[in-house]
């Protein structure tokens, strides 16, 4: 998978995380990983670009749920204690929709995984640049 | 007649890809909409990365995907593994009701495959291994 990173700016600073690929248990943490970097380097309003992604498998949740908790400065557990502790992590509260993170242009069948899984509450999705960038 | 396809590889994670292009290649000539066709991409990739991260704790192993078309619409594919006997039809429902910040990472493998599977059966192979079966039939619609 690669993962390309943009700074665009809306009404704050707006990091824009691309990924081109299928996105599944042979790479989710790479997406995590480029996250705690973004983190660090300052990000705090991502928005993934998901249109180039053909497949998402339920890492790839796992994925979207550590960066939705990580901008929201929810400590986490590091993506090399493995599957079980970033399973096994509880955290700290804030009710409702996030909206730190937002998803761009995800194709139908990664739609319909965040929805039945119940992903689909937690993020914004939008399929206009412009217009998710100005939602932040 | 129905047709039976088979694929026998190491149950690495990096083979997931493998998996997937197998059941997309053979299920595409069942009949399937577009849609279930993912769908059951999608399940069969569940199935595969639960044995490999929980079933051999990505150890060595191999899992086994067979693959056949319904005479009547329709397939039904079999994961088996040889790693520790586990049904995966015993795990509960995860609550969907939970805010974002109160959910456990992960978790939504089993919960894929039951919701995008018409049944999913669990089953101890003659040679004492897992074998999970998933079964999409024929969607009158379509």
């Amino acid at each position: 998978m690669e993962i390309t990173i943009e700074q665009k700016q809306g009404q704050v600073p707006v990091t824009v995380m691309k990924l081109t690929g299928n996105l599944d248990g042979s790479n989710y943490q790479e997406v995590i990983s480029k996250g705690k970097e973004l983190y660090e380097a300052g990000t705090r309003y991502l928005l993934i670009d998901m249109s180039e992604v053909p497949f998402m498998g339920s890492a790839g949740l796992v994925a979207l749920h550590n960066l939705a908790l990580l901008m929201q400065e929810n400590s986490l557990p590091e993506a090399e204690d493995g599957w079980s502790a970033l399973h096994a992590a509880s955290l700290a509260s804030k009710k409702g929709k996030q909206t730190n993170v937002k998803i761009l242009s995800p194709r139908p069948s990664v739609d319909r995984g965040l929805e039945r899984t119940g992903m689909r509450d937690f993020f914004d999705i939008h399929t206009d640049l412009e217009t998710a960038l100005a939602s932040f | 007649m129905s047709k039976n396809y088979l694929l026998e590889i190491p149950a690495h994670l990096n083979n997931l890809q493998t998996v997937r292009d197998f059941v997309r290649e053979k299920a595409a000539g069942f009949n399937l909409s577009q849609e279930v066709l993912e769908d059951v991409i999608l399940a069969v990739n569940e199935a595969a990365t639960n044995v490999i991260v929980h079933g051999y704790k990505e150890e060595q192993g191999i899992i086994q995907i067979e693959i056949r078309g319904e005479e009547t619409g329709g397939c039904q594919v079999c994961i088996r593994d040889e790693a520790p006997l586990f049904d995966p039809t015993r795990i509960p429902t995860p609550d969907l009701s939970l805010p974002l910040e109160k959910r456990p990472f992960g978790g939504m493998g089993v919960h894929l495959i039951r919701s995008l599977m018409d049944e999913v059966k669990y089953n101890i192979t003659i040679q004492g291994n897992n074998e999970l079966t998933l079964v999409i039939k024929q969607k009158e619609d379509f």
